[in-house]
């Protein structure tokens, strides 16, 4: 039974690759794909096997305006970096239901004692009644432990969603800030370094900050009951916050 | 075409938003993703539009790449028949180019339609799909090849293949399990 399984994966990861399942099975497959190490296994293997027909087509060159419409387009994007924009990616992932339920089911009450002052200005994207936010995504490539950071305005609300546990050393903290350009950080608190879904208000600076090219940056801190005006350890990471709307 | 691990290498600066890396990926590979979107959609205009998607796609996903999973110019080409599959259902094409009487057959008959093999860094798999395909009875083979390199659902196949759907449905099916028990002896 479990062999027979195995092969109904291999096969839908089959032709999930070739494009003939049918709406519904093809939905199917992209849930498995969530939740199932197999079905993500047999679709590399297909991936694999299948597209090195696509490789024995003799090259046809496109034209070169097509480089420059590509070009074009991520100059727009300029401010959307790529990790920041696969970060909307993974937040796209996160929004499955059976991930989404995982993360939720965590407390979210850790953090929130971290923050300092609420923000209370709502703001609305000047188009389709769309509400602004901004999002952030932190990943430490060596353990593969990520964070992905949003922040609603109109909610006055910062998630963060940390995906995975991060060891961080006694007597030691991670310190969370917002640094707009050409300005100082601003802290918003300690990063939660494990797995869970956490929610802290943010102060007005920061939310103000936010629209100005700002970065998440995040530091390692000796943990002592003073709040640091400025990073005091090292710096793990710093990675760009984008604005989103919806 | 650059080796395996130079394209693996700038996959991973255009991760980093390298956008030099970026465009000698392009340079290297955009040929090769765009011979395979220009067959499933026979019009240059759509091709090159669903190439670009791709490389957006590519811009945007570097970082999901590893190894691991598989050569960087299969994993590419993957993104690229996604777009090209996508525009595809979207809307067939009001003007097409002219369709070869047996595409699939010149394809794998035609030795000028293929790339030097010398060139490729996936030659082992590369001839293990083809040992494999050559097990596959007739109609599996083509109705396989019809799906990957027109992008043709099971009812298209049915009515090109002028077959019965639950048929053409077995074909496909049998086709798969057949390459795959193939391929599980060169892995």
């Amino acid at each position: 039974m479990a062999s027979e399984d195995h092969e109904d994966i291999s096969l839908d990861a089959a032709e999930y690759e070739l494009g003939t399942l049918d709406e519904l099975a093809r939905a199917r497959f992209a849930r498995a794909l969530v939740t199932d190490e197999s079905a993500s296994r047999a679709l590399d293997f297909w991936r694999e096997h299948l597209n090195t027909l696509g490789l024995q087509l003799t090259p046809v060159a496109p034209p070169p305006e097509v480089w420059e419409r590509i070009e074009t387009e991520l100059d727009a994007e300029s401010t959307e970096s790529p990790a920041a924009a696969s970060g909307s990616a993974r937040y796209q992932r996160f929004r499955r239901p059976l991930v989404w339920q995982s993360v939720a089911a965590v407390a979210c009450a850790a953090v929130v004692a971290l923050a300092a002052v609420l923000f209370v200005g709502p703001q609305r994207a000047s188009q389709g009644g769309s509400v602004p936010a901004y999002a952030a995504m932190i990943r430490d490539a060596p353990t593969g432990m990520s964070w992905l950071v949003t922040v609603k305005p109109h909610s006055r609300k910062m998630v963060v969603r940390a995906i995975g546990n991060y060891k961080v050393p006694s007597g030691k903290v991670l310190h969370a800030w917002v640094k707009p350009a050409n300005g100082s950080p601003h802290l918003v608190g300690a990063l939660p370094p494990s797995r869970g879904k956490y929610s802290m208000k943010v102060s007005k600076t920061i939310a103000h900050s936010l629209a100005n090219n700002a970065e998440l940056m995040v530091s390692m801190d000796n943990a002592t009951a003073s709040k640091p005006s400025q990073p005091q350890g090292r710096i793990m990471w710093k990675t760009p916050i984008t604005r989103r709307t919806g | 075409m650059a080796d395996r691990e130079q394209l693996a290498e700038w996959l991973a600066a255009t991760a980093e938003g390298d956008r030099i890396a970026f465009q000698k990926l392009y340079s290297a590979t955009s040929s090769q993703l765009y011979a395979s979107v220009l067959r499933i959609l026979r019009s240059p205009e759509r091709a090159q539009d669903a190439l670009q998607d791709a490389y957006i796609r590519i811009w945007q996903k570097a970082d999901t790449y590893t190894p691991e999973r598989g050569a960087p110019l299969t994993w590419l080409m993957s993104i690229a028949r996604y777009r090209a599959l996508d525009a595809l259902r979207r809307k067939r094409p009001e003007v097409a180019m002219p369709e070869e009487p047996d595409m699939v057959a010149s394809l794998l008959e035609d030795e000028q339609s293929l790339s030097p093999v010398e060139e490729n860094e996936n030659q082992q798999s590369l001839d293990a799909v083809n040992q494999c395909l050559q097990t596959l009875q007739d109609n599996q083979r083509k109705s396989v090849l019809l799906a990957y390199y027109q992008g043709l659902t099971h009812q298209e196949l049915a009515e090109h293949m002028n077959a019965p759907l639950g048929t053409v449905k077995s074909w496909i099916r049998r086709g798969l399990t057949r390459l795959q028990s193939c391929l599980a002896q060169y892995s």
